[in-house]
C-alpha cells in the first residue's frame, strides 16, 4: 500500500512536471506571435487612375464600364450612398446628368474621403462638374476616379486584410463585437467557465461537438495557433494559451490583434480578415464612416460570414443584426431612439469589385522591377500598394487584339504555317507606351498566359529585320545632312561588300530591284540595298551608337548586316527607340511603376519621366515624314486598309526566311509594337505587314476611337519645297510629277530640274525675255 | 478726323500694353496663353499650378504626383516639365533636372518668358555640374529672351 501511494505521488510529480514544461512551451510560443503583431498581408497592384473635368469626352472614357470594373453599382434614384451612382437623362436625349458618390480611397499623396459628385454631360461632353452638399453644390475642376486593383501578391495563402488600431474603430463597432461575441470580454481572463460549462453540457446531450463558449481570446488563440477542427483536445489547448494570453497582455492588445485577425467573408478565392478591410468590401467606407446598423451586421457576421453575408443572405444578414442591436439595447449601448433608427435602415451592401488580372504579363514585369528594388518577402508579405501607368482600358483593346488576330491568322493563314502543329503555338507581343513620359499604358506577352508565362515583350529578343531602317537614315541625317535628305537617289543595284574575310550580299524582298530610288521610297518600300548602301557609307559603329542612345541595350553586332535588322531586340527596347521618333528626338525610358507605398502611408518609391536629348528633332520629323509615307503608300499601306485613319506613322518588319513579324507604329499620343511568331524560331512564312500589322491596326483602332487626334508637330527649321522626284531637284513647270517634300532648312536643292528644263531654248532667249527658270 | 482716331487707337493700344500687368511664375499659367487652351491642357494646368505650390512648400512626393497626374491628362503639358525639372534641381537632381528642361524649352517655343526661366534654370544645373562655361551660355540666353 506504501508503495502504492509512493508510486502514485511520483506519477503525480512527473505530470506535474510534464504540465509545467507543456506550460512553458505554449507560453514561448504566445509570446513569439505576439511579440512582433504581423500578419501576411498581400502587396497589390493599381492600374492609373481616371480623370473627370469640363471639356472631356466621355465616350471615350468608356465610363460605365470603368464603373462596373470598380464596384460602383447602378442605382435608379439619386443615391448619397459611396459606391453609387445615378443617371438622368430624362431632360434630354443628348443630355445626361450623372450623380455618383466616390468612393473613399488611400492615393499614394494623400487619403481621399468621398464624397457626391454631379456633372452634365451634353452631346457626349462633360460640360460641368459639381461636388453635391446639403447646403447647395460647389464647382469643381476636376474629380479623380480611383484607379483599379489589377492583382495582388499573395505568399501561399491567399488571404486580404489592411492593419487598423484599436483606436480607428467606431465605439459601435467595438462594442457590437464585443457584446455578441463575448459580452463578459472585460471581466473573464481569457476564459468564460459559464460559457464553457453551458457550451459542455449541451454538446454531451446531443453527442457531438455543436457549440462553442469561446471568449474572443480565445477565438483569436484558435486562429492564431490551432486548427478549426472541433475537438476537445484542441479546446483545452486553447483555453490555457487564452490564459497565458490574457496574463500577459491587456485586453487593448488582445482586442487589436482579435479586430485584425477575425475571418470575415470571402473574395473569390481570397479570404477577407479584420473590420477595416471588410467595412470597405461589404459597404465601400472607412471604419469612421460606419452607421450604427452597418456596426451591427459587421459584428454579427463574425459567427459565420458565409451564412450571414449581406451578398448572398440579406434576410439572414438582417435577422442577426436586429439580434447584434437587441443585445446593444439590453447593455444600455445605444439609445432606444438609436436601435429603432438602426432597425429601419435598410441593406446597401456595395458591389463587389472585380479584381480580375487583365495584365498578367505586365503584372509579372511590374514584379521584376520591384524585385530590382525590394526582397521578394517584403513584395508578398508587407502589404505594398504599386501604383502604375496601365490604362486598363487600353490594355483590354491589346487583349483583344491579340486573341482575334492570332486565331485569325492561324485560320486565314494555315497553309504558310508550314509544320500544322505550328498553329497551335502561335505567338504575338505587343506593348504600348506614351512617348512623352514613357509611361507603358498595355503590354500582352503572349497568346495565353495560363500556357505560357514567358514575356515576349521584355524577355524575348528576336531579330527585329526592317524595324531597324529607320535608325539607319536617321543616323544618316544626323551625320551626313547635306548627303542625305529624303529626296537623295539611290542606286538600287545588287553589290557584294567584303569586310574582315567575309562577304555580304544584301537581296531585295523578291529580289525586285528598282535601279534608282529616293531616299524616301526606300524607306516607305522597305528596300534592302539603298538601305545597305546608305547605311555603309554612314558608318555602322555610328548607327549603332545611335541606337543604343534611344534605347536598345541589346548586344549590336557591328557588322553590315546590322543595318536590315539581324540584331535581337526586345519589343520593349523597339519602343523606347521609337518613342524617340514619336518624341522629336528625346529617349524617355519606358517604365511601369510610378509609385510603391507602404501600408501606413510612406512613399517608398516615387518615380516622374526623364528625358534624354538623343537626336534632333529635325532629323526625327525627317523619318516621321517618310514613316507616314509607309502607311500612305508603302509597305504598311494594310494599316489604311483596315481603315485606321488617324495621323500616324509606322515600319514594318519581316526578317530572314519570314521568322518573324513585326510591326512599329505611332500617333503623337502613343507608340505601340507589335511582334508574331513561334517561340521555336520557326518559319512563320508570313510578313510583318500581314501577321504583325493587323495586330497593331486593331489595336490602335479601339485606342483612338471617340479622341481627337493631333498631327506632328513640325519643328523649326523644317521646310517644305517643291521636287521633281525623278531628279531630286527644284520642280519647274515642265516636270511631269512634282512632289512637295520637308528638307532641313540648308539642304534644299538649289537647283532647278535640268532634265525637265529647256536649257537650248534658255540660251536662245534673250535674258530681258526670260520670265523663270522655264 | 481720321489720322486723329487712329492716332487715339495707337496711344490707347500702347498705353495698354504699357499699364498692362506682366505676368509673373506665380501668375495662373493658362494666361500664358495667346488663345484658348484646350480642355485637357486647362485641367493638366490647374494641377501643375497645385504642384507650383507644393513645390514652394517643399512638398517634393506631393508635387512630383500631381505633375505625373497632370501629364497624364496633357502629355504635352510643357509647364508640368518645366516644374518637373524645377523639383529634380530642388531634390538635387541637376542632371535629371536638365533632361526634361529640354523637352520644356522645345513645347515653349512661343513663351520667351518661360523659354528663358528653362534657361536660367538650366543654367543654374549646369554650374552644378561643374560646366561653367554652358551654364555662362545659358544665362545669357536666358537675359536676351527675358530683354527680347
Amino acid at each position: 500500500m506504501k508503495r502504492f501511494f509512493i508510486l502514485l505521488g511520483m506519477l503525480a510529480i512527473i505530470l506535474l512536471m510534464g504540465a509545467v514544461i507543456y506550460l512553458f512551451h505554449l507560453t514561448s510560443v504566445v509570446q513569439q506571435r505576439f511579440s512582433e503583431l504581423r500578419w501576411d498581408i498581400p502587396s497589390k497592384v493599381f492600374s492609373e487612375s481616371t480623370h473627370l473635368f469640363p471639356g472631356v469626352q466621355i465616350q471615350s472614357l468608356n465610363l460605365k464600364s470603368k464603373l462596373d470594373r470598380l464596384g460602383y453599382r447602378f442605382v435608379t434614384s439619386p443615391s448619397m450612398r459611396p459606391g453609387e451612382y445615378f443617371i438622368d437623362s430624362s431632360n434630354s436625349p443628348s443630355q445626361e446628368i450623372w450623380i455618383l458618390y466616390l468612393k473613399d480611397f488611400d492615393y499614394p499623396t494623400r487619403s481621399f474621403k468621398g464624397f457626391p459628385v454631379r456633372w452634365t454631360v451634353k452631346q457626349g461632353m462633360l460640360v460641368s462638374l459639381e461636388k453635391v452638399a446639403l447646403k447647395g453644390s460647389q464647382a469643381l475642376d476636376m474629380v479623380e476616379l480611383e484607379p483599379e486593383l489589377i492583382s495582388e501578391f499573395f505568399r501561399g495563402i491567399r488571404s486580404d486584410r489592411e492593419i487598423a488600431k484599436l483606436e480607428a474603430l467606431p465605439a459601435h463597432l467595438l462594442n457590437a463585437i464585443v457584446v455578441i461575441e463575448d459580452a463578459r470580454f472585460l471581466e473573464h481572463s481569457g476564459i468564460d467557465p459559464k460559457g464553457i460549462l453551458r457550451a459542455f453540457l449541451t454538446n454531451l446531450k446531443s453527442g457531438k461537438i455543436v457549440q462553442g463558449g469561446s471568449t474572443l481570446t480565445q477565438q483569436l488563440v484558435k486562429n492564431f495557433f490551432l486548427t478549426q477542427k472541433r475537438s476537445y483536445s484542441r479546446k483545452i489547448n486553447e483555453a490555457l494559451m487564452a490564459l497565458i494570453v490574457e496574463s500577459k497582455y491587456s485586453k487593448d492588445v488582445i482586442l487589436e490583434a482579435y479586430i485584425n485577425e477575425v475571418y470575415m467573408g470571402q473574395r473569390g478565392s481570397t479570404s477577407i480578415h479584420g473590420m477595416k478591410k471588410a467595412a470597405q468590401f461589404y459597404f465601400s467606407k472607412s471604419l469612421d464612416r460606419l452607421t450604427l446598423s452597418e456596426c451591427a451586421i459587421l459584428g454579427g457576421m463574425i459567427q459565420n460570414p458565409g451564412l450571414h453575408s449581406p451578398f448572398k443572405n440579406p434576410k439572414k444578414t438582417i435577422q442577426r443584426r436586429n439580434i447584434v442591436l437587441q443585445k446593444m439595447k439590453e447593455h444600455q449601448l445605444i439609445l432606444p431612439a438609436e436601435y429603432q433608427e438602426a432597425l429601419a435602415e435598410a441593406l446597401h451592401p456595395s458591389k463587389v469589385p472585380s479584381v480580375k488580372n487583365s495584365a498578367p504579363y505586365f503584372v509579372d514585369h511590374v514584379r521584376q522591377e520591384l524585385l530590382e528594388r525590394y526582397p521578394e518577402n517584403v513584395i508578398l508579405t508587407q502589404g505594398l500598394r504599386i501604383f502604375t501607368s496601365l490604362d486598363i482600358d487600353l490594355q483590354l483593346y491589346a487583349n483583344q487584339a491579340m486573341e482575334i488576330t492570332l486565331a485569325a491568322l492561324e485560320k486565314i493563314h494555315v497553309q504558310e504555317l508550314t509544320v500544322p502543329q505550328n498553329a497551335a503555338s502561335l505567338q504575338g507581343a505587343l506593348i504600348a507606351v506614351q512617348p512623352q513620359t514613357g509611361w507603358i499604358k498595355a503590354l500582352v506577352g503572349g497568346k495565353n498566359y495560363e500556357q505560357s508565362q514567358f514575356n515576349r515583350v521584355t524577355q524575348a529578343k528576336r531579330q527585329v529585320g526592317s524595324l531597324f531602317k529607320p535608325l539607319v537614315f536617321l543616323t544618316a541625317f544626323e551625320r551626313l545632312p547635306q548627303k542625305y535628305t529624303l529626296s537623295t537617289l539611290l542606286k538600287d543595284e545588287p553589290f557584294v561588300y567584303e569586310y574582315d574575310h567575309h562577304q555580304w550580299e544584301p537581296q531585295n524582298y523578291e529580289e525586285k530591284y528598282y535601279e534608282e530610288v529616293s531616299l524616301r521610297t526606300a524607306l516607305e518600300l522597305s528596300i534592302n540595298i539603298p538601305t545597305a548602301k546608305v547605311a555603309l557609307d554612314v558608318g555602322i559603329p555610328h548607327i549603332a551608337a545611335q541606337a543604343k542612345k534611344m534605347g536598345i541595350t541589346s548586344y549590336l553586332p557591328q557588322v553590315p548586316s546590322l543595318a536590315l535588322g539581324s540584331a535581337e531586340v526586345s519589343p520593349l527596347e523597339m519602343a523606347g527607340a521609337y518613342s524617340t521618333l514619336a518624341n522629336g528626338g528625346f529617349y524617355v525610358p519606358p517604365y511601369a511603376i510610378k509609385h510603391v507605398v507602404s501600408p501606413d502611408g510612406a512613399i517608398l518609391t516615387e518615380r516622374a519621366p526623364e528625358a534624354k536629348k538623343v537626336v534632333s528633332e529635325q532629323s526625327t520629323y525627317l523619318i516621321t515624314q517618310a514613316l507616314q509615307g509607309v502607311l500612305e503608300r508603302g509597305s504598311g499601306i494594310g494599316v489604311r486598309m483596315f481603315g485606321f485613319n488617324a495621323v500616324a506613322a509606322g515600319k514594318t518588319g519581316t526578317t530572314n526566311d519570314y521568322v518573324d513579324a513585326w510591326f512599329a507604329g505611332y500617333t503623337s499620343q502613343l507608340v505601340a509594337v507589335s511582334w508574331v511568331g513561334f517561340d521555336q524560331e520557326k518559319r512563320l512564312g508570313l510578313t510583318g505587314a500581314q501577321a504583325a500589322l493587323p495586330l497593331w491596326t486593331r489595336f490602335m483602332l479601339q485606342t483612338t476611337r471617340g479622341k481627337k487626334q493631333a498631327s506632328f508637330q513640325v519643328p523649326e527649321k523644317i521646310i517644305s519645297v517643291e521636287i521633281d522626284p525623278r531628279t531630286a531637284q527644284l520642280a519647274t513647270r515642265r516636270c511631269p510629277e512634282r512632289l512637295t517634300e520637308v528638307f532641313l532648312k540648308g539642304t534644299e536643292p538649289k537647283t532647278f530640274c535640268e532634265r525637265h528644263s529647256a536649257p537650248v531654248l534658255q540660251k536662245k532667249i534673250a535674258p530681258e525675255f526670260r520670265k523663270d527658270a522655264d | 478726323m481720321k489720322i486723329c482716331i487712329l492716332c487715339l487707337s495707337v496711344f490707347f493700344a500702347l498705353s495698354c500694353s504699357l499699364f498692362q500687368k506682366k505676368l509673373t511664375r506665380d501668375d495662373p499659367l493658362v494666361l500664358f496663353y495667346k488663345t484658348d487652351p484646350l480642355p485637357e491642357t486647362v485641367a493638366s494646368l490647374k494641377l501643375t499650378e497645385r504642384a507650383r505650390e507644393n513645390i514652394k512648400d517643399k512638398k517634393y512626393s506631393k508635387a512630383l504626383a500631381l505633375l505625373n497626374q497632370s501629364l497624364e491628362i496633357d502629355p504635352d503639358n510643357a509647364f508640368s516639365y518645366y516644374f518637373l525639372g524645377l523639383l529634380y534641381h530642388e531634390k538635387n537632381e541637376p542632371k535629371r533636372s536638365n533632361g526634361i528642361l529640354e523637352r520644356a524649352k522645345l513645347l515653349f517655343r512661343e513663351m520667351p518668358f518661360w523659354l528663358s526661366a528653362c534657361y536660367e534654370l538650366s543654367s543654374q544645373n549646369w554650374l552644378k555640374l561643374g560646366y561653367g562655361h554652358q551654364a555662362q551660355e545659358d544665362a545669357l540666353k536666358a537675359e536676351a529672351l527675358v530683354k527680347h
